[in-house]
């Protein structure tokens, strides 16, 4: 009986702790007055915790590539811009996925997303690989900031690519304008 | 119908230049054979079928280029067939073997002039081996292959199997992270040497970037934050982290050096730098 009581105290612990303490999540690293940005691993994909000043959240699960370690968790995350109940424009970076060499060992890969807001549930409207060690992709980081400039006036960010891509698998790099429309959708220009 | 040769589970050695075996197969049948080959190394497998004349086949032109194990199914009239495996296995070269075959391949590629200190990465990797000691490429735990630790795009079977074919992709790898370079320093005209070039291409074979453009003195420069653990292949401090300010590279290799045998963690003040992998090959 004592040992059903104690079996039963630990997994009320152990609920409680996963509750406030939602795997090993990570913060945005660049804090956005609006909106802040939780990341745990997930089957591969990133869950993607997006919280909205004033109490509105959108949870999604995105997908990276073979280049990130499946159970890895993004190191880092940048809200670029905030659409008010439009859509989230975010970066998620992750460490490359390690091969036992030290070829990309200290490489990293990154995401350029558009989550759009607009409907019931969020949609990933918008997924850009914006650094790559094994795909020669990389932005231009004197450029705006850190590569990207959002001017939210007109919805619109210019994406500053300068890698030489590696063919069959990424494009070389060039400025990339991208408008996003009321829907959340983003409109090459 | 009785295999006369190879016996089950003999073994084939390729040299170091590398050249494929002799691999004789040979039954008492007689009137034509059909042969029905399959060779397979962990995830790389080719196959195919010879028809010959008589009772006997070499296996070498079709397994060059590949190693591990070699299924042979023969086929003669209306006997039943025979299954035989035997293994292929491969001897390194010598380092200077590997090196002058990279000097050659760059000569002849004319890329003498191009392609700078792929032999100090090569030796940084591998130390120029491509099989280990039980003459099986080396292979990391992930996706790391041969000679050059190729990773990706994936090598080829032949890449893995055969040194020279690993060097060749070796160079196109190298010419890869070149041409990285060569965009990154040449941006908006800017003016680079060859040596900062040549930092610039190693530093990016194992990530991120070397130079930082100093807008006030109008060239490149290399990261002041970054001190490098000079013990280490790739590790370094990021010295405006108040953790390590102030401290000196032994006293920081001291606190961290435990912690190294695994990738940084979240709380780690230390993590694999580009500049410092550059550095421990260049310098």
């Amino acid at each position: 009986m004592e040992y059903v009581m104690l079996r039963r105290f630990l997994i009320n612990i152990i609920f409680f702790v996963c509750l406030v303490y939602p795997g090993q999540a990570q913060d945005t690293k660049t804090p956005h007055p609006d909106v802040t940005v939780r990341t745990r691993a997930a089957n591969s994909k990133t869950r993607l915790d997006i919280r909205i000043k004033g109490g509105k959240r959108y949870v999604i699960l995105a997908k990276r590539d073979s280049n990130v370690l499946s159970s890895d968790d993004a190191q880092r995350v940048k809200v670029v811009g905030y659409i008010k109940d439009t859509a989230v424009i975010l970066q998620d970076t992750y460490r490359s996925k390690p091969n036992g060499t030290y070829y990309c060992q200290a490489g990293e890969e990154q995401f350029l997303r558009i989550i759009s807001v607009k409907g019931a549930r969020p949609v990933e409207t918008l997924r850009l690989k914006t650094n790559s060690c094994y795909d020669s992709v990389e932005l231009d980081m004197e450029e705006g900031d850190e590569g990207i400039e959002w001017i939210p006036e007109s919805s619109t960010m210019r994406v500053h690519l300068i890698g030489v891509g590696v063919p069959g698998r990424s494009e070389p790099g060039r400025l990339r304008t991208i408008r996003i429309d009321s829907e959340g959708r983003p409109i090459e220009q | 119908m009785k295999l006369i040769k190879p016996t089950s589970g003999q073994k084939f050695i390729i040299n170091p230049t590398p050249e494929w075996p002799e691999i004789v197969f040979e039954t008492d049948a007689k009137g034509d054979h059909t042969w029905n080959w399959s060779i397979s190394w962990g995830k790389y497998r080719m196959a195919g079928r010879v028809i010959t004349k008589e009772n006997r086949w070499d296996a070498r032109p079709a397994v060059t280029n590949y190693g591990g194990l070699l299924t042979v199914q023969v086929q003669a009239g209306k006997e039943p067939a025979l299954t035989t495996r035997v293994k292929i296995l491969g001897e390194n070269p010598t380092i200077d073997e590997a090196k002058i075959y990279l000097a050659l391949t760059l000569r002849k590629q004319g890329l003498e002039n191009i392609v700078k200190g792929l032999d100090k990465i090569i030796t940084h990797e591998s130390k120029f081996k491509n099989f280990t000691v039980i003459k099986e490429p080396i292979k990391t735990f992930d996706h790391g292959y041969g000679l050059c630790q190729l990773t990706t795009p994936p090598p080829t079977y032949g890449q893995v199997w055969n040194w020279r074919l690993n060097i060749e992709a070796g160079i196109k790898l190298y010419l890869q992270k070149r041409a990285e370079a060569v965009a990154y320093l040449g941006k908006n005209g800017r003016a680079y040497t060859d040596e900062q070039l040549m930092y610039e291409i190693v530093n990016r074979y194992n990530g991120g970037v070397y130079h930082i453009w100093d807008s006030k003195a109008g060239k490149w420069e290399r990261p002041s934050k970054i001190l490098c653990d000079t013990q280490t292949g790739n590790i370094g401090w990021n010295m405006t982290d108040k953790e390590n300010a102030g401290k000196t590279e032994a006293e920081l290799h001291k606190r961290d050096s435990q912690s190294y045998k695994h990738p940084p963690g979240k709380d780690a003040h230390w993590r694999y730098y580009g500049v410092c992998y550059a550095e421990a090959i260049l310098d």
